[in-house]
């Protein structure tokens, strides 16, 4: 329990926080790189996804666990 | 992009006139035929596809090869919405490893169907190459605007291969705020699992039998589902930073056992093979909880330095079985004019669950409790790998990458519990595999 | 090559872009294309054609076509092919606008002067004016054109506008094959979606307390109208330089800013100025419309 208190603490926190962190619509022009962006190797990281579901005991993370498959 | 309104249907008491088609009408004689017939091209439902084929081959050293050839497409529309499908074929043969143990001499098990049976030599880890499995499973999103400054990801899958089935729906909800610098997410989802193993289902901790006498198995098929709930926060730091965690919590309900895995039962003193009701030796078949709850946290950071970039994440994760893992993956992308080279190192390590034993004495089998499975997934172990991305593109001017990666995986080869004979084997079965993929996109 | 155009390579590396002041604007054009030559030729195109607008319609030279016209002192005045289709267009948006989009309230800068100070004019200084506004008052007997004494014509509602679909134009004869982005202060439009699939990617000015926007464009046109500029502060209120021709007034409570998403820009313009003309009404103007917009009060 006291794992998930400090999961949600921590959430609350970086919510708050948040607030005066960023940019202005005009100075994306970095973060809007093919590179940059979060799934930008969406195809990639499905691949390993499910090389290391079946291979290990954890999944997900940055996206849904279910394996869909029967290899674990 | 959001829009301040999206196509809003007109009000009958609405002051205003719609001046539009009188304006169109007004500039297309203005601009003349040329502007109007390039105006005029609409796309078609057909066109503006982004698609990525790619093929993945695995093999690992000794065990089991793997061919898993992808397709995925996806298209935005005018309205900002995201339609996508992917179609995924994958292909396994080789040797996996059954749960037993090495022993000083040679070892009998019988086939998951129950007929016919495989040897291994002494000394050797048991791998059983029954495995011949091709898997096909179909996904789909949907992604569209709620409003200007929210939207709904809509997903679901289908899986089939020999001896399961899997169906899955989820569905994601975004929230975005700061001049869209934050960005929230909550999103849920349910997975139910059919598994119907070659020859049935063994009934957890009986024996494995010999393929010449009846097999202990009950139904021929059971089922198990998944419910998860995924919450996340991504933040833009600053010009060249992102920021993303996660938390997800997961709860699977019904049938966890591996069907074709079984326990070693060794002899108290010699660690050698105890006589079983019809092998010559005593193997129980899997036994886990009928649920699992796991939690993760997941971060991750993705920087520009110049014109490259670098992707650092973290994920710790546990759950009720007693197991906690740490994941770290770093990659570094270096970009050229035309081209990138990416390479890239992960770091796993996972602690083992309440009921993992490498192989159980004869008096601990007398008092083993409910639970007990050998899977070397669920041992204490750990795993690295390398990796190198190229990417580059080919005179069509399409898009090509290629990667490879090498993956280790160890685990605690000479435990301080092992018995007798057993002290002269590893206890984990190391695994080495070799990874080769290539994508192309246009 | 021209002394007043630039032309190099995009940083990105996806093509080249071209450089140059018109229309009182930083204008450039972005070619994805790896052919130097072509991208020049293009560009060099686009350069000429804009020029040519300029000159052509500039309130500012004397002795082109738009002066002939304001110097014609009440006699009948043939037009050229060009100009009669703006001096149509202009007579249609008249209309579709009931009389507030006027080509003929450029008088109204005599009273009106917008450098940010509190000089409201009095009512006597535009009382003095309203007579002398009001396309009504022309004799439009096509080709020829009768401007009463007095009164003025200016295309600077819609040149710039109609400067750069003209170069889209223009640069499409050349080659049709590539994606380019043609953008003079603002006013843009592009043909097709960038080479690797991707949208071009617009910043809005965040103006007031207004927000700014990132817009992803594949295909079409961008006009924005505002005051971001351009207006008088006296008392508070704030006095945008869009004047309603029929009152010789400013605006009262229109938005900060409206940009507008359309196939051309002469379109889009027309529609965020008259937008912008609606004042307060602007917004549900601009929803009546069905068309993509952004508002920034």
């Amino acid at each position: 329990m006291t794992k998930l208190t400090f999961v949600v603490i921590t959430l609350c926190l970086l919510i708050s926080g948040c607030s005066s962190l960023g940019v202005e619509p005009w100075e994306r022009d970095i973060l809007a790189r093919e590179d940059m962006a979060l799934d930008n190797a969406k195809l990639d990281s499905a691949y390993d996804d499910h090389i290391y579901f079946s291979k290990e005991a954890s999944s997900g993370g940055s996206g849904f666990s279910g394996g869909g498959c029967g290899c674990n | 992009m959001q829009l301040t309104t999206a196509q809003v249907k007109p009000s009958k008491k609405s002051k205003h006139k719609n001046i539009r088609q009188l304006l169109k009408t007004a500039t297309g004689c203005l601009l003349g035929a040329t502007a109007a017939a390039q105006a005029d091209s609409k796309e078609s439902f057909f066109s503006g596809w982004e698609t990525d084929i790619a093929i993945l081959g695995y093999t690992e050293v000794d065990r089991v090869s793997a061919i898993e050839p992808v397709v995925q497409t996806q298209k935005s529309f005018d309205d900002d919405s995201v339609l996508g499908f992917k179609l995924v074929v994958d292909s396994l043969t080789g040797a996996s490893p059954n749960g037993a143990s090495p022993s000083d001499q040679v070892q009998t098990f019988t086939r998951p169907s129950g007929n016919g049976s495989y040897q291994t030599p002494a000394g050797e880890t048991p791998l059983d190459d029954s495995f011949l499995d091709t898997r096909v499973s179909f996904s789909s999103f949907y992604e569209h605007g709620l409003g200007r400054m929210d939207k709904m990801i809509w997903g679901g899958n289908v899986s089939k291969e020999y001896d399961f089935f899997s169906a899955g729906l989820s569905a994601t909800y975004v929230h975005d705020l700061n001049n869209r610098n934050t960005s929230l997410s909550l999103g849920v989802s349910g997975e139910y699992d059919f598994i119907e193993p070659v020859g049935g289902i063994p009934i957890p901790l009986t024996q494995m039998q010999a393929a010449s006498s009846p097999q202990t198995k009950g139904e021929g098929s059971d089922t198990r589902f998944l419910g998860e709930v995924l919450i996340g926060v991504t933040q833009i730091i600053d010009r060249k930073t992102l920021v993303v965690v996660n938390y997800g919590y997961s709860q699977s309900d019904g049938y966890h056992n591996d069907p074709y895995k079984v326990t070693s039962v060794v002899d108290d003193n010699s660690g050698s093979l105890v006589q079983g009701e019809s092998l010559s030796g005593t193997y129980l078949y899997d036994s886990r909880p009928d649920q699992r709850i796991k939690h993760s946290l997941y971060s991750k950071v993705k920087r520009a330095f110049g014109e490259d970039s670098a992707d650092l994440s973290y994920r710790y994760m546990w759950d009720d079985w007693g197991i906690t893992s740490h994941t770290f993956n770093l990659s570094y992308r270096k970009n050229y004019n035309a081209w990138y080279i990416e390479p890239r190192v992960r770091y796993y390590t996972q602690g083992e669950a309440d009921f993992y034993y490498h192989s159980v004495t004869e008096s601990q089998s007398e008092n083993i409790g409910s639970y007990l499975t050998s899977d070397y997934r669920l041992a204490e172990m750990w795993s690295s790998t390398i990796g190198l991305k190229v990417g580059f593109k080919t005179p069509d001017g399409n898009q090509n990458s290629i990667r490879l990666e090498y993956y280790h995986q160890d685990g605690e080869k000479n435990p301080s519990n092992a018995v007798g004979v057993q002290k002269n084997y590893d206890l984990f079965p190391t695994l080495d595999a070799f990874i080769v993929q290539y994508t192309y996109s246009f | 090559m021209h002394s007043q155009l630039t032309i190099k390579k995009q940083q990105n590396g996806q093509g080249y872009i071209g450089i140059f002041q018109a229309m009182a604007s930083d204008c450039e054009v972005l070619i994805d294309c790896d052919n130097m030559l072509l991208a020049k030729q293009m560009i060099s195109a686009v350069f000429i054609e804009a020029k040519r607008i300029e000159a052509k319609y500039s309130r500012y030279l004397q002795g082109n076509t738009l002066d002939k016209i304001n110097t014609s002192n009440g006699e009948k005045i043939c037009l050229d092919d060009e100009t009669i289709l703006l001096v149509n267009f202009a007579y249609q948006c008249y209309q579709l606008s009931a009389g507030l989009f006027d080509i003929s309230s450029g008088v109204l800068r005599r009273a009106w002067h917008f450098d940010g100070s509190d000089n409201i004019p009095k009512q006597k200084q535009i009382n003095r004016l309203l007579p002398l506004i009001g396309l009504d008052k022309l004799i439009w007997d096509s080709p020829y054109l009768t401007l009463p004494k007095g009164m003025q014509l200016d295309f600077g509602g819609i040149g710039k506008e109609y400067a750069v679909d003209c170069c889209l134009i223009t640069a499409l004869q050349v080659n049709k094959e590539h994606p380019i982005l043609i953008n003079f202060g603002g006013d843009l439009i592009c043909n097709q979606a960038r080479r690797n699939g991707t949208a071009w990617h617009v910043g809005i000015e965040r103006v007031g307390g207004g927000e700014a926007a990132l817009i992803k464009l594949k295909r079409g046109a961008l006009a924005t109208s505002g005051d971001a500029r351009r207006y008088l502060l006296k008392e508070g209120i704030r006095y945008s330089h869009i004047l309603n021709p029929q009152t010789g007034y400013s605006i009262i409570d229109a938005p900060r800013s409206i940009t507008v998403a359309a196939e051309s820009c002469i379109e889009a313009g027309l529609l965020s100025t008259i937008a912008m003309l609606q004042g307060a009404q602007a917004k549900s103007f601009l929803m009546e419309q069905q068309i993509k917009y952004w508002i920034q009060d």
